[in-house]
């Protein structure tokens, strides 16, 4: 469960995201958008514990991030928008890094990686250094990485940048699974198709602020509203 | 030839434009840029006055032999520049991204190449350009020369020099990446050491300055007299000699032989600068192609390493073994990181086998002191040094990989001890190797060398606590490149702080060590508790210094990445 509750975030005068509050449940899907600049980014940064936020909280399955970070941290697994890789590790070794640091027993990681990268279609490229991989490949490995530790909260940055379609549908049955199996998944993404398809629910961010926030029934009405045309509800909500 | 016209205006745009941001942290770091530098074009100009003094008029050496050691500095110096535009060059013409970006453009080869050389060259070599052009000065005001030698000198023999050495550094790269893909990465590494060793022993074989002394002072005092005969014939062909021969004739008035060595170095650098541009217009897409195929080649041999391999168990808690591991593997994948220690290692044995054999010992205790500080000082600029090449970087060096660590549940002072720890005990065991070989002929001063070792202990602790925090304060996850961040100005600033940690212990321990020094030597009256006071002073002055700059760089890692 992710609850984001009352966030605000600063860079000196700018104000990135302000007073959001936000509920994800166990196994729900929860679909972030808004146009360049909005503001989701630097939510998934608080929600990582990459960034401080200048006010609020986020509590993941009910434990303060900034209170106890390495506590709230082991239920998180984090896919970046740009999956920056260590260069020098193969795929194989950066995996290996990735399942010590969240203290995954050593015994189980060998068979987990076999499975995820059976799933993903990593193949032989595991063996390879990372500083040769393409950016879809980069995509598989990290995905791979925040699935290996088996955790509760799924927090993912544009998936799909990258990939190519059958790479995409991989991506998309994997979080449909995580998400049945009762994980809570925050996802954020331009992909209005991929929300439509995967989310249970959605929120629109505009300048830090959340315009819109609903349960998928209610979006029903919303579109129907906006000529049945998702696309339009966003384009009216962001003008 | 529009096309570089265009890139070179946006990079010194670019450049203007990051140099003259007012705020305040920039201008607090140019202007210890300008300190430090300042300093140490000082220091050259000065040291190298008084060699020349010393040299003629104390040891009246002569002019001849003068020139015969300039030519063998010089020797060092070409290939000091060499290394290191081979090592910049690597990395900005085959690892840079603006080079693949580059590549997209229609902008022709030959001219990214020629952008990219003199970026590379210009990088690599102004800090040696400014200490030569101060080594200069400080030579000639010796023979009080009018400002055009100076000009002249500069334009037409240094200048070319250097830019001979980065063509030939080049052009062997450029051979060398070619074919890397085939040969393999470690094998031209290892032949590229070998190379380097191999000249720079055959030199001094060939040249044999102990033989050419005892020669020459046979002849004594009539040293100043042209003993050309005595050059070994390879000689005749080595630029270092030519602007030797140059500087030598000049000083002996007759410029038209000096000039000739003049338009030798020129029209050898002219034909050097045009192979390398048509090998450049042959090889460079070429190299660039294969050094690509050699980043796909790479697989790791890990079982060689059983230890360290991230696959294996460790006894470690399991956050800790992988940071170690990564930490190691990441350090020695990099061609960069390791050719730099490796080319440091065999300076530093040298100088240890070498500070091994010297007598430190002195009558007069004032001759004394100012000799021990000296040998002190130099071991500590030694730590110093590496500690800003090695240490400062370990933060950045992270780069945009950090997210996987900062969003793992891994504390981030675990992060930083570890970073600590595996810097801070290699450098430690190197400053004890350095007061056990340094202390060699110092053996019936057991207090100094008692001292020596716990001072060491403690401004290694300094020295890499400054330089991990200043490194984790002022982080640039931007720059990949480890050479660029240890050369920033906010590294130089933190060598600046180094300065003054070693000014104030200098400061602290003169009067103390002078003091002991008259006892142990005179007999003068003088209370041990004084020397030891200083010494712990210097001690809790280390532990003091340390200990903020871990708490700084702690808390700069905690700050939003």
């Amino acid at each position: 469960m992710i609850e984001l509750i009352h966030l605000t975030k600063t860079f000196g005068s700018f104000t990135a995201v302000h007073d959001l509050t936000l509920t994800i449940n166990p196994g729900e899907f929860f679909g972030f958008l808004g146009p360049n600049g909005a503001g989701k980014t630097t939510t998934i940064k608080m929600m990582t514990g990459l960034f401080t936020p200048a006010s609020g909280q986020v509590r993941i399955n009910g434990i303060d991030i900034q209170a106890e970070p390495e506590r709230a941290k082991r239920n998180i697994g984090y896919i970046p928008d740009q999956p920056f890789l260590y260069e020098k590790l193969t795929g194989r070794e950066f995996l290996y890094f990735s399942a010590g640091l969240y203290n995954v027993h050593h015994a189980d990681i060998a068979e987990r990686i076999r499975k995820l990268t059976e799933a993903f279609e990593i193949g032989a490229w595991i063996d390879r250094r990372t500083e040769s991989y393409s950016q879809g490949m980069r995509q598989r490995i990290a995905i791979t990485a925040a699935l290996l530790h088996d955790p509760t909260v799924l927090i993912v940055d544009e998936p799909m940048v990258g990939l190519d379609p059958r790479s995409a549908y991989l991506v998309k049955q994997v979080l449909k699974e995580r998400s049945k199996a009762g994980v809570s998944i925050f996802m954020s993404t331009h992909s209005l198709p991929v929300v439509e398809e995967l989310c249970d629910r959605v929120g629109i961010i505009k300048e830090g602020i959340l315009v819109f926030e609903d349960t998928a029934g209610s979006f029903e009405i919303f579109r129907d509203k906006y000529n049945g045309s998702f696309e339009t509800l966003f384009l009216e909500l962001t003008r | 030839m529009r096309d570089i016209l265009h890139i070179v205006r946006f990079k010194f745009r670019t450049f203007l434009t990051l140099s003259t941001e007012w705020q305040k942290h920039n201008i607090v770091q140019q202007a210890a840029s300008v300190f430090v530098f300042g300093g140490f074009i000082l220091g050259a100009y000065l040291g190298a006055r008084v060699a020349t003094d010393y040299l003629l008029d104390t040891a009246k050496l002569g002019l001849f032999l003068l020139h015969r050691f300039i030519s063998m500095a010089l020797f060092v110096f070409f290939l000091s520049v060499n290394v290191g535009n081979i090592i910049v060059s690597y990395a900005t013409l085959y690892r840079s991204p603006e080079t693949a970006y580059y590549l997209t453009t229609p902008i022709s080869h030959t001219s990214l190449f020629l952008v990219k050389f003199f970026d590379n060259f210009f990088y690599s070599s102004a800090a040696f350009f400014l200490i030569a052009l101060s080594v200069l000065i400080g030579y000639g005001s010796h023979f009080h020369l009018p400002w055009d030698f100076y000009a002249r000198t500069l334009m037409l023999m240094l200048f070319p020099f250097m830019l001979l050495s980065g063509c030939i550094a080049v052009m062997l790269l450029l051979v060398l990446m070619r074919y890397a893909h085939r040969i393999g990465i470690r094998k031209i590494i290892m032949f590229l050491v070998v190379l380097y060793l191999g000249v720079l022993f055959g030199y001094f074989h060939v040249t044999n300055p102990m033989s050419l002394v005892s020669s020459v002072v046979q002849h004594f005092p009539h040293v100043d007299q042209y003993f050309g005969y005595l050059d070994p014939a390879i000689a005749q062909f080595l630029p270092n000699h030519w602007i030797a021969e140059s500087l030598y004739w000049t000083m002996r008035g007759d410029e038209s032989h000096a000039l000739s060595y003049t338009w030798l170095l020129l029209g050898t650098t002219g034909i050097t600068f045009t192979s390398m541009v048509f090998i450049g217009k042959r090889l460079f897409y070429k190299s660039w192609l294969s050094s690509l195929d050699l980043l796909m080649a790479r697989e790791v041999q890990s079982s060689r390493l059983h230890i360290l391999d991230l696959t294996n168990p460790s006894r470690l808690n399991p956050q800790t073994s992988v940071l170690v591991k990564k930490e190691i593997w990441q350090f020695l994948r990099e061609p960069s990181q390791w050719i730099h220690l490796g080319i440091l290692a065999i300076l530093i044995v040298t100088f240890l086998v070498s500070v091994a054999g010297i007598d430190f010992k002195q009558s007069l205790p004032s001759f004394q002191t100012i000799s021990y500080l000296v040998l002190l000082i130099f071991s500590i600029f030694l730590i110093a040094s590496i500690a800003l090449r090695f240490v400062f970087p370990c933060i950045s060096v992270e780069g945009a990989n950090f997210w996987s660590i900062l969003s793992a549940p891994v504390s981030r002072g675990r992060v930083f001890w570890i970073k600590f720890f595996l810097v801070f005990l290699p450098i430690l065991l190197l400053s004890e190797l350095l007061v056990i070989f340094s202390h060699r002929s110092l053996g019936k001063y057991s207090a100094v060398i008692e001292a020596a070792g716990v001072m060491m202990l403690c401004s290694s602790f300094a020295l890499v606590s400054l330089n991990l925090g200043a490194g984790s304060f002022f982080a640039n996850f931007r720059e990949r490149n480890p050479i660029r961040i240890a050369s920033s100005q906010s590294a130089t600033l933190t060598f600046l702080l180094c300065i003054v940690y070693v000014v104030v212990l200098v400061g602290v321990f003169y009067l103390p060590l002078n003091g002991y020094f008259g006892y142990m030597l005179r007999g003068a009256s003088f209370r041990m508790e004084t020397f030891w006071s200083a010494v712990i002073t210097i001690a809790a002055m280390s532990l003091i210094v340390g200990a903020v700059s871990l708490v700084l760089g702690y808390r700069a890692l905690r700050r939003d990445y």
